[in-house]
């Protein structure tokens, strides 16, 4: 009983992971109708910005996570001024293809910039070493993923209801049209809501730096977890997001625990299930 | 493609010079173990084989209008197929048929899951499910052989017992028997293109509403059209492991998937024969860059945003949209239409 | 009077919006009929409902005699319903010709040959040459349909509704964004088919010289609900629909 409480958590932190990479992807479906297929690389090169930062240059952890934030959100300022933007009108099937071109040039640039595999940093002092529960021993690194990933929800969700600015985003995300029509700098404000899904991406691979291997490919795997997780949850939907997370972090330590052979696959069973019950996804619709 | 009649260069209607182009090249292909030899018949065999594979391909994306990154799944299926049956049974006809036909049945029940969906929805649920399957190559160990693979597949004779029987162990004859499917195949798919059918599919790229109105049922013929395209990914995986010997996971991989998209971009969406030239096109490429530097990915991503911002119907449409009118202008005494 | 289309306290509704609150309505074989209202009286959301494009939430639809409330959209149209769009729906990359075999190909059951050409089916050649003729688009035959005028567009919008052979087709605003000698053209095709008396028209329009000129019976719809229903002389003295139409074209359509 215990052990599977503990793996629950254990599920929770790699949950919010996921949480993190799907949060940016359905923020920019939801506003820009644009589906980044590159936004898993924008997790990698989150991860090595962070990596070199801390890893290799030795500056301040959250110097690094800031630094790693700004660096993704240039590239990504240029993905969306100079290539995406000029796309917006053409059929979703170009978005993939142009995205996935972008993933082809992150794979081979960061293994060009930074080599093949690299080692893990190691941890930051004060979140060193671990604390009982369960009976077990967890992380406490990983209780502060969950506290970021539960952090970034509540924010996420305290700036789209209660400011200004998400008023705007939520409403383009609507009716780009008439938010166009009302004064809203549409141009600026896609390529805004895009640098922000990059950086919520980019956070999540500078945090997960002290404990996952940072390697040029992880981009592609977390992508297809992305995306597994926005179909159970709902596309365009930061609700079912992080539920679809939580499910997805939880069912694979499950998994890994219960059917070692098989976690990956079922979390794709899973997704076939809620696509023959509810194929808008858990909350979509 | 419709006729343009009136038309002519050189005398000859512009349908026969590309009948007569396609003619040389097979010839061509037929003397290639004669004029060039063991590498050139290896690259030529793998051209064929991702030709019939972006095919498939095209017949989802150019003429259903549905983008599929999942087509790697059907493909490993036809390769593990092939191979576990050759390993248990050593002759190829049973080999290559179970492996198609095992890619065919997959595609049915994993169509009908993707199907009902949008344009968005379909292409990452075939990504998905692509990767599921690569998941089960992966770790399915006692099936699949896991990280290894299969390994020791022979390249069985072709034979019909009591009928024939042709060894296949030098390569000229595997490549003869290659380049005969594949032509048979490709000719199939043409013959199928321009059919009733093919137009009905065509009208669902347009406008699926306008289709349903016309009494057609989308939903079937969308799933009819991806069986089709995961039997032809499955015929190109099960030509694979004769040739190689051995089929490993990574064949399942979504960026294997990437492959038949790459050359279909390449050689243009909008014409039969765009995949196959992109096919050609994908290989000289590889082959080129791979000479300078081992980073041909990052040359690769290049290529695809320049083809997407620049030139969406890829290379065989600077051909028909350039080229040939300069041509015409150039040589043909008539007006153009 | 045949009666071909019946509908049975039909109601839709999206989100918090009534968009059809309880409609019964009947259409008749051969009497063209215009169905009229302000905007968002729901004449669209009804003619969705009706040829299978949206689900309804309550209600029946009966068509000759059989239930097709549940019925996808291609299984109506293979009973005899028909449709025009009111945004324009053809398929922009195929030949006009190409556009008009598509449903031809379907009516003659021959969607699903796989081997034979296209250009074998003499009997589906000649349907098509027939109906582009009587749209007069024969000239224009080989133009992909994209590069078509707006006009013209409108005239293959009709000729594709009308190569499925329906017995009940509706026209969704079948003269929106035509110029007059266009106009002429579309109304003297819809006089001239439902004389022919092998399809009755249900159209949707706001023109109220369209209206009153071509319709047996006229339909005022207001608020998802049907507020008269008549001969256009009985529509015309209808009070509750000179009131609910305080716009001009009503005050024009009577002069």
């Amino acid at each position: 009983m215990e052990t599977l409480a503990f793996q629950g958590l254990v599920g929770l932190s790699l949950a919010m992971y996921l949480w993190l990479i799907a949060a940016g992807l359905t923020i920019v479906f939801g506003v820009l109708g644009i589906l980044n297929f590159a936004h898993g690389s924008l997790y990698m090169l989150g991860a090595y910005f962070a990596f070199t930062c801390y890893g290799l240059w030795g500056i301040n952890f959250w110097l690094s996570i800031l630094l790693s934030l700004i660096g993704v959100a240039l590239v990504s300022l240029v993905m969306e001024r100079f290539f995406l933007r000029f796309i917006y009108h053409l059929d979703v099937a170009y978005q993939l293809l142009l995205t996935f071109g972008f993933i082809l040039i992150f794979d081979d640039a960061v293994k060009i910039t930074w080599g093949g595999v690299f080692m893990i940093p190691p941890m930051p002092d004060f979140f060193s070493g671990a604390i009982p529960i369960f009976g077990r021993s967890f992380p406490v690194y990983n209780l502060f993923i969950i506290g970021a990933g539960i952090g970034v929800a509540i924010g996420l969700w305290l700036i789209l209801e209660r400011t200004w600015w998400g008023r705007i985003i939520r409403a383009s995300a609507s009716d780009r049209e008439m938010a166009g029509a009302i004064g809203v700098n549409i141009p600026i404000l896609f390529t805004a809501v895009f640098m922000f899904g990059a950086a919520l991406a980019a956070f999540g691979g500078a945090l997960s730096t002290p404990v996952r291997v940072v390697a040029p490919g992880i981009g592609a795997t977390v992508i297809i977890q992305a995306f597994v997780v926005t179909v159970i949850g709902g596309l365009g939907n930061l609700k079912g997001a992080f539920v679809g997370a939580i499910i997805v972090g939880v069912l694979t330590a499950y998994g890994i625990l219960l059917f070692p052979i098989f976690e990956l696959f079922i979390i794709f069973v899973v997704m076939a299930i809620v696509l023959l019950l509810k194929p808008e996804g858990l909350f979509g619709g | 493609m419709m006729t343009r009649k009136g038309v002519s260069i050189f005398g000859y209607g512009y349908k026969k010079v590309s009948n007569l182009l396609l003619l040389l090249l097979i010839v061509v292909l037929f003397f290639v173990p004669q004029l060039a030899g063991k590498y050139p018949m290896y690259m030529a065999m793998h051209i064929l084989i991702l030709s019939v594979f972006a095919l498939g391909f095209n017949l989802l994306l150019g003429y259903t209008g549905l983008l599929s990154f999942g087509q790697a799944g059907f493909y490993a299926c036809g390769a593990y197929g092939c191979g576990k049956v050759l390993i248990l049974i050593p002759s190829l006809l049973p080999g290559i048929i179970s492996g198609v036909l095992f890619a065919g049945v997959t595609a049915v029940i994993l169509g009908f899951l993707c199907i009902r969906h949008t344009r968005i929805y379909f292409a990452m649920l075939t990504l998905c499910f692509g990767m599921m399957i690569y998941s089960l190559a992966w770790k399915w160990h006692t099936m699949t052989g896991g990280d290894d693979g299969l390994v020791g597949i022979p390249r069985a004779p072709l034979e019909i017992p009591g009928i024939f029987s042709i060894d296949m162990s030098s390569l000229q004859n595997y490549y003869y028997f290659v380049l005969i499917v594949c032509l048979l195949a490709i000719g199939l798919l043409y013959r199928i293109v321009k059919s009733p059918f093919g137009l009905i599919l065509q009208g669902i790229r347009d406008s699926e509403s306008r289709v349903s109105f016309s009494g057609v049922s989308v939903k079937n013929y969308r799933l009819i059209a991806f069986t089709i395209g995961g039997l032809y990914a499955g015929l190109a995986g099960a030509l694979l492991p004769p040739l190689e010997n051995t089929v490993t996971p990574p064949l399942a991989h979504w960026t294997h998937s990437a492959e038949p998209v790459l050359a279909t971009l390449l050689g243009g969406i909008h014409t039969f024969s765009g995949p196959v030239v992109g096919a050609f096109l994908f290989y000289v490429i590889k082959d080129v860059i791979v000479r300078f530097t081992e980073y041909w990915l990052i040359c690769l991503g290049v290529i695809v945003l320049a083809l997407v911002m620049g030139l969406p119907g890829g290379v065989v449409s600077i051909f028909e949209q350039k080229l040939i009118p300069w041509v015409r202008l150039r040589f043909a005494g008539r007006s153009l239409h | 009077m045949t009666e071909l289309l019946r509908t049975e306290n039909v109601r839709k509704s999206f989100g918090h919006l009534q968009a059809l609150d309880g409609v019964d309505i009947h259409f008749n074989a051969d009497a063209l009929t215009s169905i009229i209202g302000p905007n968002g009286a729901g004449k669209t959301t009804l003619i969705n409902l009706l040829t299978g494009s949206l689900g309804l939430d309550s209600g029946k639809i009966f068509f000759k005699g059989e239930e097709i409330t549940k019925m996808p959209t291609h299984e109506r149209v293979k009973r005899g319903i028909g449709r025009s769009f009111q945004i324009m729906n053809i398929f922009p990359m195929l030949t006009v010709f190409q556009n008009i075999q598509i449903p031809v190909l379907s009516l003659f059951n021959k969607s699903l040959k796989f081997f034979s050409r296209l250009d074998a089916h003499a009997d589906v050649i000649a349907e098509v040459e027939k109906i582009s003729r009587d749209v007069g688009l024969w000239d224009k035959r080989e133009l992909p349909a994209g590069e078509l005028s707006h006009g013209d567009q409108r005239l293959l919008e009709m000729g594709i509704a009308m190569s499925s052979q329906p017995e009940l087709c509706f026209l969704d605003e079948p003269t929106s964004g035509m110029n007059p000698g266009e106009r002429v053209k579309i109304l003297e095709n819809i006089r001239r088919l439902s004389k022919d008396k092998r399809t009755t028209f249900i159209i949707v329009e706001h023109d109220m010289d369209v209206v009153f000129g071509l319709s047996d019976r006229i339909v005022v719809m207001h608020r998802g609900k049907v507020i008269a229903d008549g001969r256009p002389d009985e529509i015309k003295e209808n009070e509750n629909v000179r009131e609910v139409y305080l716009g001009e074209e009503l005050e024009e359509g009577l002069i």
